[in-house]
């Protein structure tokens, strides 16, 4: 009795031994992103002398700090097996409500809150037409997103819409120990959400219905369930993020984030998050997310021009899908 | 036999199919079943036919694959207990005999049998009253296949309720106490143990009564 007791226990440990080096390969992905981001880093700065500074990391944290709120959603919902292309729209459209409720004298939280909840209604409508209706997430949201985009236009007639308010301003424009506000939502955001989707039972859900959705249905978990609050999540931060841009642009303006889709995309692929479903982590996306926006900032500083960035771009995507093609042939030997 | 409706039977009183008539009894005792989640927290437990398609996960780990229908045993407040989850994995796979190095190997890397035997292990651990079994030997090794008999045996004589699905005729008359035989999606005959011979039953699922 004894002895088999204690060798369970040596098996356990023996397990528990292993699973660190599984864990060490699965960081050497990550490994692998730092790599590129001190490449990207290396190159720019000795092109650029200012490139490699203080104000410019913040320049580049500030930058990403939009596109770093709709990966969370993007990282979250191609994980689980979804995608969401409308929150570039969503934020955009949430950008010209905000402003507009400001002018109309309506108090900068009751704004903020009406734009969450719109973000939030539009995540709905989403997971209903994928749920409901059965249509392919990517077509679907594609059409959400146009929707969007023409309503952001309709309720500001085409116009960018000036924001005067000094309260609201302050939710986008504070800077706290010279750290801009958007920079601390960013990670403050990327923290709580790491935290959900590693370590509790709806990040693994997520995961689960992601890598199989039936197997995920007859274990309990609903997958129609998961995916709505994935979307009502993608819908909420994206809000966010473009009533935090108006503030800090003083401006709504219909046009104000779209496109930037793509790059939150890029930047959860880059991060390894896989189109399979059922891989991929907050963390990486993060490293993702820096490595794209360090890559665009420093054409900028070699005086790129924009219509070579959206080239370089594209092949930025290209590069990380074939990444990701290639960990996953290396994963399944 | 294949086509004879066991699978949407089954799939119905798990409640991940609409359910046309009838009441499902545990221990005795009525439940109403609304879905998946339900029926296990209704002690009903199924493993399903298509072990790739409809089990696992095959890209996660076989930690993951047997907590995924017992998240809320291994968790507090919604958040994982990590050493929990871990200890239950190290349990199931030294109690069925998986045959892995770490239970961090993704099960894609496992064999049939040992695919299986994951499955199985995931449904104990939910400590189901019933535990329906469909088809649980299908494409797997002779070893396993005799592993799996055993396991059945010790649970019903432990006193779990245990249906076990197959169109192997031998193996239902070796592990089966009572068969029941359907054909064109319903019930056509029932036989006990002692009276059960592959004549019978074959005429039950085959032969048109008029």
């Amino acid at each position: 009795m004894m002895d088999s007791t204690y060798k369970f226990i040596i098996q356990v440990k023996a397990m528990g031994k292993k699973r660190k080096s599984a864990l060490n390969l699965l960081k050497l992905n990550n490994v692998t992103l730092i790599i590129v981001l001190i490449v990207v880093v290396a190159i720019f700065s000795v092109l650029n002398h200012n490139y490699f500074s203080r104000s410019n990391a913040m320049n580049i944290l500030y930058a990403s700090s939009v596109v770093g709120l709709l990966a969370i959603g993007q990282t979250y919902l191609i994980i689980g097996g979804y995608i969401d292309l409308s929150c570039a729209s969503i934020a955009s459209l949430s950008g010209v409500l905000a402003a507009i409720c400001i002018g109309k004298g309506i108090p900068w939280l009751s704004a903020l809150l009406i734009t969450l909840i719109l973000g939030a209604a539009i995540g709905i409508f989403n997971s209903i037409l994928t749920n409901i209706f059965s249509l392919q997430p990517f077509i679907a949201t594609l059409a959400t997103a146009s929707m969007c985009e023409g309503f952001g236009y309709i309720i500001c007639g085409g116009r960018s819409v000036p924001i005067s308010n000094q309260s609201f301003i302050a939710i986008g424009a504070t800077k706290i120990f010279g750290i801009p506000l958007p920079v601390i939502y960013l990670v403050i955001l990327f923290i709580i959400f790491g935290f959900i989707l590693e370590k509790t039972v709806f990040g693994r859900s997520v995961y689960i219905i992601g890598g199989n959705p039936t197997a995920g249905y007859l274990s309990g978990i609903n997958p129609k369930k998961v995916s709505t609050i994935l979307y009502v999540i993608s819908g909420i931060v994206s809000a966010f993020a473009g009533t935090t841009l108006a503030a800090r642009m003083h401006t709504g303006a219909a046009s104000a984030v779209l496109g930037s889709e793509f790059n939150a995309i890029t930047a959860a692929v880059l991060g390894g998050v896989s189109f399979t479903g059922g891989s991929g982590s907050i963390g990486g996306c993060f490293i993702g997310l820096i490595i794209i926006q360090s890559f665009s900032n420093g054409l900028t500083m070699i005086n790129v021009s924009s219509f070579w960035q959206k080239v370089a771009q594209g092949m930025l995507l290209i590069g990380a899908l074939l990444l990701d093609d290639f960990r996953r042939k290396k994963l399944t030997k | 036999m294949v086509g004879a409706g066991r699978t949407e039977t089954v799939f119905s009183i798990f409640g991940a199919d609409h359910l046309d008539s009838g009441e499902i009894l545990v221990q005795g005792k009525p439940v109403s079943i609304r879905g998946p989640k339900s029926a296990i927290r209704n002690g009903i437990g199924l493993c399903p036919e298509d072990r790739k398609e409809q089990g696992l996960i095959l890209q996660k780990s076989i930690r993951e694959n047997i907590s995924a229908a017992v998240l809320n045993k291994v968790s507090k407040n919604q958040i994982i207990n990590k050493k929990k989850e871990v200890k239950l994995a190290v349990n199931t796979v030294k109690q069925f005999n998986v045959k892995t190095h770490s239970i961090e190997k993704k099960v894609v890397e496992l064999s049939g049998g040992n695919q299986q035997k994951v499955i199985l292990g995931r449904w104990l651990a939910s400590d189901p009253k019933i535990l329906i079994l469909d088809e649980p030997t299908k494409g797997i090794d002779v070893g396993a296949k005799s592993e799996i008999y055993t396991m059945v045996c010790n649970l019903a004589r432990n006193g779990m309720g245990v249906i076990f699905i197959s169109s192997e005729l031998i193996e239902v008359i070796n592990v089966c106490d009572n068969i029941i035989i359907m054909k064109e999606g319903s019930i056509s005959g029932l036989l006990s143990r002692g009276e059960c011979n592959e004549e019978k039953v074959l005429s039950l699922a085959m032969v048109n009564k008029q």
